[in-house]
């Protein structure tokens, strides 16, 4: 030990699969966080712990197959591990782990760790799923031929956990890189000769990447950096490599595995015969072109399910408790801005954030499920090819299909996919399909306008093909994105299928707990602060042109006989309020602009006050339209809405057109602020959200105007 | 000689040479796919794309269009 105080950093690398987060966790326990690495969109997470009174840092680099890196997020890591970032110290030691049953295609990425320059140690897992297929390992040989100290465990029963601690303390005290393999003397030779032209600041491991990876992230920044004279170097070279017999990117393969193969084949001993093992029994049901596609099918309606019917309750209760509390307020409190601000902008903002908490714990346990054992890979293998129609992959099912529930989970969701074009295209689309938050809009105006008088299919028509329109735009963007915005090379679809296995209650609810704390902790705040901004805008001013208050008025309204015209009274006061305020000015001046979709002012500006979430127009809509209480009363409002549209020119004759525009435009638009503050914290940039805003308003303002237009031609 | 996209499932074969994009042969690479390794096509996906394979003792998903730079014998 160099002195007993510092700090030991290491970084653990493994490929996806390899059971490098159970480790992770087994290894740090709670004592964990997420890191904060400029320019990274994935999450990297940090833990610590004490290793024989040493403290030790772990940094979980996300899943990888290889240091080839080919995106921004890949390069952070291989930077981290050469110690090229600001946010932490070189790693001390790397910690790479590998599924025992893989073992050779697993110590690929190992072999390149060994070029980093830095003591390896090598963590072998699943050692008892090996057992099982009858591979045996002789561990003390394979530390010898790889030249690094190697261990056996079972991460999932914290087994060998301790022999990991003493050997990485071990490895950061003798500290003694170990050596890969080497890759032929032509190769060598091209990369002194760029290595002088790229200057130190390069070290010779990204020189070599350079010359490896083709179109690669180290070539797309070096080239950029150098100019085309670099990229003509590097063409020349790869030619030559190529005339000489060591093609790119084959070279180094060949010269990795007929290093390993070898290793392996000493030191690993299999069956003749491969056993038929539980993934092969399972694997052959659910491949199946009849009970596979049955599975499938079953599956993900219990998850859609789920998602619907015991999320609701839960918000429902969410819901009253809060609504409840915010009475309490107003019941305890003098009327004034703070008790307003109290009951109307924060206890029912708390509350219209954690409404969103079921959905989001719901659906992360069944994607931590399905993760867990193995089926989401399956279901991404199934649906790629529908997918696939509209430039995504099958690992956008899932976030599409959660969507429609809740685009809030669906955004959050996206997270499985590890293309960042194919992940940012799933994010902007996902507010398109049709939500729940849909619901009470469409269920107030279909009930309003196209049930009585007509067949009794209609409403349910209406229903469907309201849906249809997300169902059917969404893939349309999608596609439009891929070929425009999000343009670029053609992602490599290979995935790996993994093993079917039982999954761990405990890292189930794990994920559960980040996915929850995620979206409260980190969302929460600016959607609180939205809802209280929109707030403001309706309550202010609060007096009237007399310079009344609006809630002395009202106070004195209530005291009128009998109640029913207290009643009428009140409401009217609230009414002219909403209209004086901030909010209602906009609405009037925005006036002209809403018209040809065939709406007035107070359809305009209940669609404003629902930007912080769709099922607040339906309210707003309410008080200005003097009904009272409008909150729970679906009907009332109903009733109200019919009864004002009769007495009006242009809605009395034209009723259901607008009611439809009014649908097309909510099914269309962004008026969501926590799925647009969800898709900040996913992608790490308000450009993305903003431009999410941009093309959806303008999405739902085109596909209200026609509706409307054609309507009004139809009608009349 | 024929490629990876016309075997199969349950057909076997040994991959003879990787073609096709630099990003995915590499790829291809880092997955085990590797001259000389024996495969199996395990599966078709019902929409007919894409394929499932075993390489070594892993299950790998490729679209077929992938596959097609394969050459297997």
């Amino acid at each position: 030990m160099n002195t007993t105080t510092r700090t030991l950093t290491v970084a653990l690398v493994g490929n996806p699969n390899a059971g490098k987060t159970t480790l992770f966790n087994a290894l740090s326990g709670l004592r964990q966080r997420v890191g904060n690495y400029p320019g990274v969109t994935v999450e990297m997470k940090k833990g610590n712990f004490t290793a024989g009174g040493v403290p030790v840092d772990l940094i979980d680099l996300p899943g990888t197959y290889s240091l080839a890196a080919r995106s921004p997020d890949e390069m952070v890591a291989v930077d981290l591990l050469l110690g090229r970032r600001p946010e932490e110290p070189r790693p001390d030691v790397v910690l790479s782990i590998v599924d025992a049953s893989n073992l050779d295609r697993h110590l690929y990425l190992t072999s390149q760790l060994l070029d980093l320059g830095e003591p390896v140690v090598l963590a072998v897992n699943m050692i008892d799923a090996a057992q099982a297929q009858g591979i045996a390992i002789d561990f003390a040989k394979l530390s010898a031929e790889l030249g690094i100290p190697v261990v056996p465990i079972q991460a999932n029963k914290g087994l060998g956990l301790d022999e990991v601690q003493t050997a990485l303390l071990a490895a950061a005290e003798n500290g003694t890189p170990p050596r890969g393999p080497t890759l032929p003397v032509e190769f060598e030779k091209e990369v002194a000769v760029l290595q002088v032209e790229l200057g130190n600041d390069v070290p010779v491991f990204l020189t070599r990447r350079l010359l490896l990876d083709v179109g690669g992230y180290v070539e797309q920044w070096l080239v950029q950096k150098h100019g085309s004279a670099l990229r003509q170097h590097l063409e020349e070279a790869r030619q030559r490599l190529a005339a000489a017999g060591h093609a790119v990117p084959g070279v180094e393969a060949r010269a990795r595995y007929g290093w390993l193969r070898p290793i392996v084949n000493d030191c690993v001993t299999k069956p003749a015969v491969r056993p038929v093992t539980w993934t092969d029994r399972i694997d052959s049901v659910l491949t199946h072109r009849v009970w596979g596609t049955l599975v499938f099918l079953l599956v993900m309606f219990g998850v859609f399910t789920s998602i619907f019917t015991l999320a609701t309750p839960v918000m429902d209760q969410v819901k009253d408790g809060f609504d409840a509390a915010a009475k309490g307020v107003e019941g305890a409190m003098d009327p004034g801005p703070l008790r307003s601000l109290l009951a109307d902008g924060i206890v029912k903002g708390v509350g219209g954030v954690l409404v969103f908490l079921p959905q989001i714990l719901i659906l992360f346990g069944f994607i931590a499920i399905l993760e867990d054992c193995g089926y989401m890979a399956h279901a991404a293998f199934l649906m790629d090819r529908l997918m696939s129609k509209c430039g995504l992959s099958g690992k956008s099912f899932i976030p599409m299909l959660s969507s429609v529930a809740c685009a809030v989970p669906g955004v959050m969701a996206a997270r499985v996919i590890e293309n960042r074009r194919d992940r940012l295209a799933t994010i902007l689309v996902a507010p398109l399909m049709s939500c729940s938050a849909r619901l009470p809009v469409y269920s107030l105006l279909i009930g309003a306008f196209l049930t009585e008088g007509y067949a009794f299919w209609v409403p349910g028509f209406a229903l469907f093909a309201l849906y249809m329109v997300g169902f059917t735009v969404a893939p349309l963007v999608a596609l439009l994105l891929k070929r425009t915005v999000l343009k670029g090379a053609t992602p490599v679809f290979v995935m790996e299928l993994p093993a079917y296995k039982r999954p761990m209650l405990r890292s189930i609810l794990r994920r559960m707990w980040d996915a929850g704390f995620a979206f409260v902790a980190r969302a929460g705040k600016i959607i609180l602060a939205t809802m209280i901004v929109i707030w403001a805008l309706q309550y202010f001013p609060n007096a009237d042109a007399n310079g009344v208050k609006y809630e002395d008025r009202i106070a004195e309204a209530e005291s009128s006989e009998p109640a029913e015209e207290a009643a009428a009274k009140k409401n009217a006061i609230n009414s002219e309020w909403k209209r004086d305020s901030m909010l209602g000015r906009v609405g009037r001046a925005l006036e002209p602009a809403f018209l040809p979709l065939g709406w007035d002012w107070k359809i305009g500006t209940a669609a404003l006050a629902s930007f912080p979430a769709r099922e607040v127009i339906v309210g707003t809509l309410g008080l200005l339209y003097e009904v009272d209480d409008p909150g729970e009363e679906n009907v009332a409002v109903q009733d109200a809405v019919k009864k004002e549209w009769s007495t009006d020119p242009i809605r009395g004759k034209y009723g259901v057109p607008v009611a439809l525009s009014i649908m097309v435009f909510f099914a269309l638009c962004m008026q969501c602020a926590s799925t647009l503050v969800v898709i900040q914290r996913e992608t790490k940039s308000w450009a993305w959200p903003a431009f999410t805003f941009a093309y959806m308003t303008t999405l739902a303002y085109v596909g209200a105007l026609l509706t409307f237009q054609i309507g009004k031609l139809v009608v009349g | 000689m024929t490629t990876l996209d016309q075997l199969r499932p349950g057909q076997q074969g040994t991959v003879q040479a990787l073609g096709g994009d630099p990003g995915l042969v590499q790829r291809l690479y880092e997955l085990g796919l590797f001259e000389g390794e024996s495969i199996e096509v395990l599966a078709l996906a019902p929409l007919g794309d894409p394929i499932e394979i075993r390489v070594g003792n892993a299950r790998l998903s490729l679209r077929k269009a992938e596959a097609a730079g394969i050459q297997v014998s």
